[in-house]
């Protein structure tokens, strides 16, 4: 069996997930296959929650730290997508979860709707504008919705993640994602797959 | 008593709607048929799904999904006429529910089709049944998160407003998870809201209007949920097969 949900460009052609099929244990094998072979892997280590959560931290300080240059808004008065996500990011370090994550599902709702991250939007998250190939932007949410998840359990946030990097997967992050980009793509691959195993064998 | 009206798109909700209804001797005076379009085909069973569920724990749910809505309701001796378009929210379908002298209309619309501000200002009551306990899970398949959050599944009936599944509660219930998850979809999903219907109309018709107890949804209450990624779906499913 073939993951077919990503397997055409998503930005280009929107992947809704509308009434999808129940295809038993082959579809979960299949997603598996799909993740390990974006970063050309044959397997991966299932490993303790604390350390998914440790270098996901470590990829969320690297962001913060790096990031010197962000306008906050543009010319338009359109607010910063990445602004936006490092402030996100701040609010988790700085254990001010209820602020981050009012925020985070203002991005989810304009992502599940739109099924893209712009580089800008209106204020409050509305409509958005400007070049929607920003990988980093997807990359960032990606990295924010797994933090948000490992805290919360709030599975809305694992659903997006999913479909953040099909997306992300659509585009073939070999050759379109830089070095640097690429690492985080793989933290948050390993990450992914880490949780959904997780779900899928934990005991209700 | 109350008469009310039955306004179906072509799926399988409709028919188990209409089922339940039947067997519980709830006639709707006339059922308002909504064409289907392209965009609306999601909503039935495709060629290789399964298309009759024989539960005995929920005969509603029992239905040929693959025969056609007029044949069905001709089968149980409704009335029904068709709108000229699959949106309901076009002029013709506005001025058709202003002129109608019912008051009451239960709603199973096509899969994110939402009756508008035009139809919703008209003074008329619009009954829909969310598949998902509210305010707890607004948004779409909710039951899917219900069941990964605390292996239960739930429907409520709500008087529409113009903010999508924030509108008076009217029965809200849950429900122990059914035998086969993998039929929730077409089958198990509609049978919940169905049995939330029939209690809704049982209540709504008979103490019409001052006898309906209705409890405004607190907006600061609950969360929205979006399309279920399949791979989570899958997980909720398996975790029930497993046991």
């Amino acid at each position: 069996m073939k993951y077919f949900y990503n397997s055409t460009d998503l930005i280009d052609e929107r992947q809704d997930y509308i009434y999808s099929k129940f295809e038993g244990e082959d579809f979960i094998e299949a997603y598996l296959e799909n993740r390990l072979n974006s970063l050309n892997l044959s397997s991966y280590q299932v490993e303790p929650i604390e350390n998914i959560e440790f270098r996901v931290v470590c990829e969320m300080e690297r962001f913060l730290n790096s990031d010197c240059e962000s306008h906050k808004k543009n010319e338009a008065g359109f607010l910063s997508t990445k602004h936006f996500l490092l402030n996100i990011v701040r609010s988790f370090l700085i254990d001010n979860e209820k602020e981050a994550i009012s925020d985070l599902d203002l991005l989810i709702h304009r992502f599940e709707v739109s099924k893209k991250i712009y580089p800008w939007y209106e204020s409050a998250v509305k409509s958005g504008s400007g070049n929607d190939r920003e990988y980093l932007l997807y990359l960032l949410t990606g990295l924010v919705l797994t933090h948000s998840y490992i805290k919360t359990g709030d599975l809305q946030h694992l659903s997006t993640l999913l479909k953040i990097l099909d997306t992300v997967i659509s585009i073939n992050p070999r050759t379109e994602l830089d070095d640097k980009e690429f690492d985080l793509f793989e933290v948050l691959v390993l990450s992914e797959i880490n949780l959904v195993e997780r779900l899928n064998t934990k005991t209700c | 008593m109350l008469n009310f009206d039955f306004i179906a798109a072509d799926t399988s909700r409709s028919r188990i709607y209409l089922n339940a209804l039947y067997l519980e001797n709830l006639k709707p005076s006339l059922v308002v048929l909504i064409p289907p379009s392209a965009r609306t085909v999601a909503g039935m069973v495709s060629r290789d799904d399964e298309y009759l569920l024989d539960d005995p724990e929920w005969p509603e749910a029992k239905v040929d999904l693959r025969v056609d809505l007029t044949e069905l309701l001709d089968s149980f001796g409704y009335r029904y006429i068709s709108l000229s378009d699959s949106d309901i929210n076009n002029s013709k379908a506005v001025q058709y529910f202003a002129s109608s002298q019912t008051e009451l209309f239960v709603y199973s619309g096509y899969g994110g089709s939402i009756l508008r501000a035009p139809i919703l200002s008209l003074g008329k009551f619009f009954l829909h049944v969310h598949g998902g306990f509210l305010p707890d899970y607004r948004g779409s398949t909710t039951n899917y998160y219900s069941i990964l959050k605390e292996r239960r599944i739930g429907a409520s009936s709500i008087f529409l407003k113009r903010d999508i599944d924030q509108g008076p509660i009217i029965n809200r219930q849950y429900f122990r998870l059914p035998s086969k998850l993998d039929k929730l979809d077409h089958f198990y999903d509609s049978a919940v809201r169905s049995r939330v219907l029939v209690d809704t109309l049982k209540q709504v018709v008979d103490g019409w209007p001052g006898g309906i107890v209705c409890e405004e949804q607190d907006r600061e209450k609950g969360k929205t949920y979006y399309i279920i990624h399949p791979v989570l779906k899958h997980v909720a499913i398996m975790k029930r097969e497993g046991g």
